[in-house]
């Protein structure tokens, strides 16, 4: 059986820190508030990281 | 001179403001044929509203297979992108590309809403990696449909996204994929089962944030 490595809070804070995550809406690039930020990265704990990209 | 448009361009002779009505070079009725001769001869060739003249260009126009609607350059470090106006009731169908966008993480499932909707997404997405090795991803009454993948490395993503009746009351939005990325070839189908007219289409990267690159959204002349 095949363990796939997930996502810690941790590892997610320091890949995409408060005030670099937006939304963009046609050309209007909005960050997110540290609210929405925070229950984005929620979201994702927990989840299977991706495998390193072969050559 | 009568025109000699469309088979080549006029070169007509302007009267100055000492030309007599009656001169030599620039006779005054000659000059009303000409233009009146030359507006004609636009005329048929531009065509008329619904021409079936097959050489006009309202013709041409209405026989073209797709549209071009809008492009939108994808911002850097964004969660999701939402292109607004995408869909309208002059096509049924409308064809998607994305180039050149990266992820900021070795590789992710790319996503689709319309409109608002989040919820009733349903579909698979079928990927073979270079090794053989193959792996599907399914929406089942989801926030969002995946329909494709997203590396960091530049160049190697490229989806094309189909996508079905989004602009059409009372019909479920159906959407196909093809591409690349990640390492893998993807193809994926799917729909949701909203059935209001949408105009916006959103893509989004799974758990990560996408930059550059640009989305392209055509439409399909429904003939």
């Amino acid at each position: 059986m095949i363990t796939m490595a997930t996502w810690t809070r941790q590892e997610l804070e320091e890949l995409h820190p408060d005030g670099s995550v937006s939304v963009q809406v046609d050309d209007i690039v909005t960050v997110m508030s540290t609210d929405e930020w925070s229950a984005w990265i929620e979201q994702q704990v927990g989840t299977e990281k991706p495998e390193e990209e072969l050559p | 001179m009568a025109t000699n448009f469309p088979s080549s361009l006029d070169s007509f002779t302007n009267p100055s403001g000492t030309d007599a009505m009656d001169s030599v070079t620039v006779p005054h009725a000659t000059q009303h044929t000409n233009l009146n001769d030359a507006v004609e001869a636009l005329q048929s060739k531009v065509g008329v509203d619904g021409s079936a003249v097959t050489s006009s260009l309202d013709y041409k126009v209405a026989q073209q297979g797709l549209t071009f609607i809008k492009s939108q350059t994808i911002g850097s470090g964004v969660s999701s992108v939402t292109v607004s106006d995408a869909f309208d009731s002059r096509f049924d169908n409308y064809c998607v590309t994305m180039n050149s966008a990266v992820s900021s993480s070795a590789g992710a499932s790319l996503r689709v809403k319309v409109g608002s909707v989040a919820t009733g997404y349903y579909g698979a997405m079928e990927d073979t990696q270079y090794t053989g090795t193959q792996s599907t991803s399914t929406s089942n009454n989801a926030s969002d449909l995946t329909v494709g993948l997203i590396s960091s490395v530049l160049g190697e993503n490229a989806m094309t996204l189909y996508v079905y009746n989004p602009n059409i009351t009372g019909q479920r939005t159906a959407f196909t994929s093809l591409g690349h990325g990640y390492n893998r070839a993807f193809r994926g189908g799917g729909q949701v089962t909203n059935t209001s007219a949408q105009t916006s289409l959103t893509i989004l990267p799974a758990f990560t944030t996408m930059s550059g690159g640009t989305i392209r959204v055509y439409g399909y002349n429904n003939g």
